[in-house]
């Protein structure tokens, strides 16, 4: 304690400078910590879904070190709208225009088309009328839960769609971070079934997993963080998993030897 | 002086690596495996024996494979009145006819009539015997009105289960909306 | 002087922890920050399962062909459930000359690589007159066995060994005790006449159980599942005959003047709703004892009132009645006799049936000259339309309420279909000639 006593003494005499300087010590390090949050949980959430948003295609892989590329500078008009986040075939059509604005619009316009392509294909495996009661009942949904597909927390939406991430998302490959957790969500999704009459209409089951995936893409570690209760859902999420082993390597900035991630699934949806 | 702002940037430094260190992001401890479906061994198997089959049935040997059923319409010297869809009200038409079969009748007081109601074959046949029921009550209450006496009357409902024409359509339906006045002994 | 000094030197070390405090905040949150990804919405619902042709394990040959019978009877049952999508054996890879039936003998990449995420293999004996066999249910993904059993019984009863088999299989994945040793009654005109026939879920194992010639309608099962109420002209007038089924005895419990039709048995058992008219000439409800003894009048008003059906708990009957000038579904308190109309679009609404769970009431509803398969809750509101093609009456409930059995037009003539009770998955489950009407599906049979 003494050297606070003998060093500062002497620098902070004259009282009219010191109080300048530790009001502005002071208010400075407020707003720092103020900027920086204190949040009453310690996660950050990305609840999202991915901004072009149709259940079939996966992002081919060859696409992410072309993408890595280019985000020096990219624009960081990226974000989702919730309710894009249902397959609607009517909503790819906005994604497109919007999606057309930017620089690698070519790429992503071809993988629009191919998602096109496979919807088209979707419907007519599964049926009209099948695919128009699960549109009513999805449109019901949106009527009554607005944003209950989920959508990126830290973004602000506009009716444009796209906006601009909050501040302390903007590390260095936070886009391609952005873009690998679409692909992988598209993925474990892709490989998740489950039949609705196995949770019995509850709405509120949650079951969570937490995985640790390699840089190459493999999945190194998956339990349980959370189980629903629900016996079938648990196992379903599991196999889920499972399934979408080996993900894509991980985006090129990543630094450290795992991404830690825990997916959650909440099967509040089903007709 | 500058000694001391040094020491303030060490331990701040340090400070904040301790504090990250001990922040590491901890997975959350891992809870066991998917739960184990019943049963558990691979080896078990559970022996069960099949119970008797259950007594059969009666079984007919031969079955006769006939498709339509084939109406046997009594030939009768009454003529029959039919009804509008739902509906079990004489028509003026109808009252017509059934005065023609009370003079039949009363010249042939032995005979004994039946009077049958029918339905066309939509709706359920539950409903349907219940109305050709009102139907036949309908022809037997306005025959007695016309002086017929009750012994000489019967009633039975068919429901949808005796159309005159298998049709399916409204000029077959129209047929079957009917009583039918089958001589009986 | 002395509170500038203090300020002096105490603030500097307070503001430096602040800041330090801050500092550690920053770097805390940043250092713990976990990424959670949500998903709301499964990409299929049926459950892909391969079923590898079973092997047979004795050394008598299987001239019959017991192991694609045994699949064929189980493909279609697992079809009919609903659950599962059932994938194509031409793309089975698995080399059978290498992999066993049991897990330590199966690669499952092998069935991971076509899709499958559950597995079933088994195996069977003959011997004689008698037939082992064994089926073995796998999780592909998580490599692991689930459950087996092994069946004994006659070569004959083979259909009934698939069908339980496949009741475990649906056990172990869902936690539901299936339907497929249940059976169906229904009329058909097959013999030329209208006879009472039984059958199995999958339409197979038809049997007469009637032999009146003459007119045989509504058959009704006890809830015991051993006797058997149906409405016949045998005699000339439509009767009520109770059956024992597996002995054949036949007894008359309702031979009024008029008509006795429309039987309904009380959850207990004990009691019969029923049709008469000998009352007042006019069709009203009555309840009577099994000796045909009447114990109550339902209903004493002027319309027509037919076709019971009791809630589960034997409280409430629905029930068809035209006494507003149409007939619609109407709702009887069994006690007080009160009486609550619950049907008030469209001009026909009949054959109410109370699913055994309670929940809903499945009917029939006339709309535009034709009729379709709804459901509505039991107050009459939440109507739901099911069927759309062609002319669709006579629903009926499975025992655990998931599925609903009906006749429909759709084809060429009256045939009996399968859907589950939202409408989804409508199959067709009788073929050949004759007109099938006026399904009852019987009560649960089977452990599982």
């Amino acid at each position: 304690m003494s050297f606070f006593n003998d060093g500062f003494l002497p620098f902070f005499s004259e009282p009219r400078f010191s109080k300048m300087i530790f009001y502005s010590l002071f208010i400075h390090l407020f707003l720092f910590g103020a900027i920086i949050g204190i949040p009453p949980s310690f996660q950050r959430n990305i609840d999202f879904v991915p901004f072009y948003t149709v259940d079939l295609v996966n992002l081919p892989s060859t696409m992410l070190p072309q993408l890595s590329a280019k985000t020096e500078g990219a624009n960081t008009k990226i974000g989702a709208e919730p309710s894009k986040s249902l397959a609607l075939p009517k909503e790819t059509k906005g994604a497109k225009k919007s999606l057309q604005e930017m620089d690698y619009g070519r790429e992503l316009a071809a993988t629009i088309a191919k998602i096109k392509e496979n919807v088209a294909k979707e419907r007519a495996r599964a049926g009209e009328e099948e695919i128009a009661r699960t549109i009513a009942q999805i449109r019901e949904k949106i009527a009554v839960k607005g944003e209950g597909g989920g959508g990126l927390t830290n973004t602000k939406v506009t009716p444009s769609g796209f906006t601009t991430p909050a501040p302390y998302a903007l590390t260095p490959g936070s886009y391609q971070m952005n873009l690998y957790l679409t692909v992988i969500w598209e993925k474990i999704r892709n490989s998740w079934i489950l039949a609705p009459n196995l949770i019995q209409g509850k709405k509120d089951l949650e079951s969570i997993i937490a995985i640790k995936i390699r840089k190459n893409g493999e999945i190194v570690d998956m339990n349980f963080e959370k189980r629903s209760g629900n016996h079938y859902l648990d196992e379903s999420v599991m196999r889920a998993i499972k399934k979408a082993n080996p993900f894509p390597p991980l985006p090129v900035g990543f630094r450290e030897e795992y991404l830690e991630i825990g997916i959650r699934f909440l099967p509040s949806d089903l007709g | 002086m500058k000694r001391q702002w040094i020491y303030v940037v060490v331990v701040l430094a340090v400070l904040s690596l301790v504090m990250a260190c001990i922040c590491r992001p901890k997975a959350v401890k891992p809870t066991e495996e998917a739960a184990k479906l019943i049963p558990p061994a691979e080896k078990k198997m559970e022996e069960e024996v099949i119970a008797a089959k259950e007594p059969a049935a009666v079984k007919e040997a031969e079955v006769k494979e006939e498709v339509s059923m084939k109406p046997v319409e009594e030939v009768s010297p009454l003529e029959d009145i039919h009804f509008a869809f739902d509906d079990y009200s004489l028509t003026d038409e109808a009252k017509a006819i059934l005065e023609k079969n009370a003079t039949w009748m009363k010249n042939n007081p032995n005979a004994k009539v039946r009077i049958e109601g029918n339905c066309d074959e939509r709706g359920t046949n539950e409903y349907n015997m219940a109305l050709g029921e009102r139907r036949a009550n309908s022809g037997k209450k306005y025959l007695i009105k016309l002086g017929i006496m009750e012994p000489q009357l019967s009633t039975i409902s068919y429901g949808e289960e005796k159309p005159l024409d298998p049709g399916h359509n409204e000029e077959a339906w129209a047929k079957n909306r009917r009583d039918h006045f089958p001589i009986v002994k | 002087m002395k509170p500038k000094r203090i300020m002096n030197k105490r603030l500097p070390k307070v503001l430096l922890l602040i800041g330090i405090v801050l500092i550690l905040f920053e770097t805390l949150e940043i250092a713990s920050a976990k990424i959670y990804i949500d998903i709301h919405t499964p990409s299929t619902r049926k459950l892909p399962i391969a079923i590898d042709p079973f092997k047979n394990l004795g050394t008598i040959p299987d001239k019959e062909n017991i192991s694609s019978q045994l699949i064929g009877v189980m493909t279609h049952d697992l079809e009919i459930s609903g659950f599962f999508q059932i994938i194509d054996p031409k793309s089975f890879i698995e080399n059978p000359q290498t992999a066993g039936i049991t897990s330590d003998k199966i690669n499952w990449t092998d069935w991971s690589t076509i899709g499958a995420e559950a597995l079933v293999k088994g195996g069977f004996s003959l011997d004689g007159k008698n037939l082992m066999m064994e089926g073995r249910l796998f999780d592909v993904i998580q490599g692991k066995f689930l459950a087996g059993k092994r069946y004994f019984g006659k070569v004959e009863d083979f259909r009934l060994m698939a069908h339980k088999l496949v009741n475990e299989i649906i056990y172990q994945l869902t936690g539901e005790k299936s339907i497929f040793e249940t059976k169906i009654a229904f009329v058909s005109t097959l013999s030329g006449n209208k006879e009472i026939y039984l059958m199995d879920v999958d339409g197979e194992n038809r049997q007469r159980i009637t032999s009146h010639r003459s007119i045989c309608l509504s058959p009704v099962w006890s809830p015991d599942g051993k006797r058997m109420l149906f409405t016949s002209y045998k005699r000339g007038n439509p009767d009520i005959y109770l059956k024992d089924i597996f002995y054949g005895n036949e007894n008359i419990i309702s031979k009024e003047k008029g008509l006795n039709i429309s039987p309904a048995f009380s959850p207990d058992g004990k009691k019969i709703a029923l049709t008469l008219s000998v009352e007042d000439g006019n069709s009203e409800l009555f309840l009577i004892n099994l000796n045909g003894n009447k114990l109550d009048r339902l209903t004493t008003d002027w319309g027509t009132d037919v076709s019971p059906s009791f809630s589960p708990d034997g409280k409430r009957i629905a029930f068809v009645s035209d006494r507003s000038g149409s007939p619609q579904i109407y709702s009887l308190n069994v006690e007080d006799k009160s009486v609550k109309r619950l049907t008030f679009e469209g001009n026909y609404n009949a054959s109410p049936e109370w699913s055994p769970r309670g929940d809903k009431i499945a009917f029939s509803r006339m709309m535009g000259n034709k009729f379709d398969i709804y459901v509505m809750d039991p107050d009459g509101s939440n109507c739901q339309k099911l069927t759309s093609i062609g002319n669709n009456e006579d629903p009926s409930w499975s025992p655990n309420g998931r599925y609903l059995i009906f006749s429909s037009d759709r084809e060429r003539g009256k045939k009996l279909y399968i859907m589950q009770a939202n409408g989804a998955n409508q199959i067709r489950v009788t073929s050949g000639k004759g007109e099938d009407t006026s399904p009852a599906w019987s009560p649960m049979i089977g452990e599982r």
